[in-house]
């Protein structure tokens, strides 16, 4: 069974009786494991078909099964439950609580699940750890620098150990030093077992994945496998 | 969860401080008034009944003019009515269940010794006078029915006249000067501090008789205190004055008194009835303050909703259900409304003792009282005013599509 299986998405939004298709076919499979860029420009979509991969939107009609859920049967708390435990996010703009710490920013989805608190330290650490940022811990959000904002948030996506990884344009706010920080991050993750979403208009992001579905006016056109895959080592740069 | 959210409360309101006391002070105000009305009103009991009782349970007056038993006596509106004279307060010295009666005129004079001046209430009162008002004579005597009958130009004097005229000389069997006339002294009154508001040692006691011919130029009393010999009389005895006065005055109904007889029982009971009115108007005064503080509150969380938006949409996104938003914000405004409501009790607290060492520096007893119902129906303002104004900011944002809170800017 894989991963996340949609089927005919679809996604209309009305407003003052304007009806917009946002989304009018996607349909694809991702299995567990794998690392894929949803890329297309602006309108093209590729928003509106994270919020639903993400459990924020429901699509009008077509189907959305994550790990064996459909998404439209679920109620608005459940969702609350899948994006807590099931999904990371990671957002362009880092979307970090201000004036806070590291450890309580990253702790912040713990607070929402069932994880028992006596774990919460230990987690929150080994996420911290996993992003490299272990001697910041203490530091307040609006001390660091975009690069580490962005490790932060990556941390706070994986202290609930999701099963989907699903980053917004993560490397969009950064500078090409950072944003190489961030996707070999990402790619070492993904080395790991760990299932990763990026949506990005930038084709050299994108290549960073292992899969490529490229979106134009609301359709998926493309699914290829990414041939000569961009590897991030130590200290390299992204071509912007 | 709760206390992690009491936390991050407690972060938020501590980030803007300013902020967070400004959103409190109606409440810190409102309460600060429940605590200061409850405990000055308490006291104000505790001294007027103090003021009252000093004078004893088995006290009767008996004020000239007409007034209903509720109402105010004639002289409160400034009308002098005549017909109540010293012949009346010795025929209610004879009636059976009172032990004495005195007349009282009154007057507020320059009294002069050589080169001292001083001013004091003068009272022409009757012989019986200690023995009405339970006073002490430290040093001399008391004026006799002789003293009355003569006119005689006698005076017993408070302790505080005798201190300020005297200093640490003796005054007995000095003269001293009221209007021009000379009065020998032959009576210092013990200490005594005041009695029904009048401060008693600042008076000089004199012959009712000298009082009304030498001094006022009067034939009436200003009115007449009797004292009864046992409480369960009271009613009688005073059932027994109306009709005695109906007959002396050549009145034949009671539409007609032209003076009212009060026991001081009465007063202290319309007493206990009026403050009670009072504590209850002044409590719905205060809630309409409490209810504006609320609403300052409601506004402040409306704001801090709009103002944080991004963070919802960011909770929403990792997880927050819609009641780990209600909650948050829920708890946030009570948490507002209770520490405004204990700086409030601290502050009213403060405030209540202060007026008490005041007043009591003024000589008067004034109880310090902070009931136990003042603070927890403070506290239960609080919570609910924190419940209530909460409710409506918390709900809009816990409303909030996740996907539109992280875009807003």
């Amino acid at each position: 069974m894989p991963l996340i299986s949609i089927k005919n998405l679809q996604k209309i939004y009305k407003n003052e009786d304007v009806e917009t298709m946002a989304l009018a076919q996607a349909t694809f499979d991702i299995e567990k494991g794998e690392f894929v860029a949803i890329m297309g420009p602006s309108g093209s979509g590729k928003s509106t078909l994270m919020h639903i991969i993400g459990f924020l939107d429901k699509p009008t009609s077509g189907s959305y099964i994550f790990n064996g859920q459909e998404s439209r049967e679920l109620t608005d708390d459940q969702m609350a439950e899948a994006r807590n435990n099931q999904i990371g996010f990671v957002f362009q703009s880092f979307n970090l609580l201000p004036r806070t710490s590291v450890f309580e920013n990253v702790k912040l989805p713990l607070l929402y699940s069932r994880v028992p608190a006596a774990e919460h330290k230990q987690r929150v650490t080994n996420a911290i750890i996993a992003v490299g940022l272990e001697h910041r811990a203490d530091y307040l959000s609006n001390q660091l620098s975009g690069g580490e904002k962005q490790r932060v948030a990556i941390a706070r996506a994986l202290v609930n150990d999701p099963d989907l990884i699903l980053a917004d344009e993560p490397t969009g706010n950064l500078d090409s030093k950072s944003g190489g920080q961030i996707m070999k991050i990402l790619q070492d993750l993904n080395d790991r077992g760990k299932t990763i979403i990026i949506v990005t208009h930038e084709k050299d992001t994108a290549e960073h994945a292992r899969r490529i579905i490229q979106m134009k006016d609301g359709e998926a056109i493309r699914d290829f496998n990414v041939e000569n895959r961009r590897t991030m080592r130590d200290g390299e740069t992204l071509n912007k | 969860m709760i206390i992690a959210t009491i936390k991050l409360s407690l972060n938020n309101l501590r980030k803007q401080k300013m902020r967070s006391f400004l959103t409190m002070l109606g409440i810190i105000i409102g309460i600060t008034a429940v605590i200061l009305i409850t405990s000055v009103i308490a006291g104000a009991e505790s001294l007027i009944t103090n003021q009252f009782s000093s004078l004893g349970p088995t006290l009767v007056g008996v004020l000239p003019g007409a007034s209903d038993d509720d109402g105010p006596p004639a002289a409160v509106m400034g009308i002098v009515i005549t017909t109540l004279t010293d012949d009346d307060t010795a025929a209610i010295a004879k009636l059976p269940h009172i032990i004495a009666a005195s007349s009282y005129v009154s007057a507020i004079e320059a009294i002069n010794f050589e080169s001292q001046k001083t001013t004091a209430t003068v009272y022409g009162v009757s012989p019986d006078f200690p023995a009405i008002s339970d006073t002490k004579i430290t040093n001399g005597n008391f004026f006799t029915d002789d003293d009355k009958n003569g006119m005689s130009n006698v005076a017993v004097i408070g302790s505080q006249v005798r201190e300020e005229l005297f200093g640490e000389t003796d005054a007995l069997n000095q003269d001293i000067k009221i209007k021009q006339e000379k009065f020998h002294i032959i009576g210092i009154l013990a200490e005594q501090g005041t009695v029904g508001f009048v401060n008693m040692d600042n008076t000089v006691m004199i012959p009712i008789s000298t009082a009304q011919k030498k001094l006022l130029g009067i034939d009436h009393v200003g009115f007449v205190r009797a004292r009864v010999d046992d409480e369960a009389n009271i009613p009688g005895a005073v059932e027994e004055i109306k009709y005695l006065l109906r007959d002396r005055h050549n009145i034949r109904t009671e539409a007609e008194d032209d003076f009212s007889v009060r026991a001081v029982q009465d007063a202290l009971t319309a007493l206990g009835t009026i403050t009670r009115a009072l504590q209850f108007f002044l409590i719905a005064i205060v809630s309409i303050s409490l209810l504006v503080g609320g609403i300052g509150i409601m506004n402040i969380m409306l704001a801090a909703v709009t103002e944080r938006i991004k963070e919802i949409g960011l909770r929403k996104a990792v997880g927050a259900q819609r009641n780990h938003i209600v909650n948050q914000f829920l708890i946030e405004t009570i948490i507002i409304s209770f520490t405004g409501a204990i700086i409030g009790i601290i502050i009213g607290i403060a405030l209540a003792y202060l007026t008490s060492i005041i007043v009591n520096q003024l000589g008067y007893q004034w109880d310090f009282v902070i009931t136990l119902f003042s603070i927890l129906l403070s506290c239960f303002f609080a919570f609910l005013i924190g419940l209530l104004f909460g409710l409506y900011p918390a709900r809009k944002a816990a409303r909030l599509d996740p996907i539109e809170a992280l875009r807003y800017e």
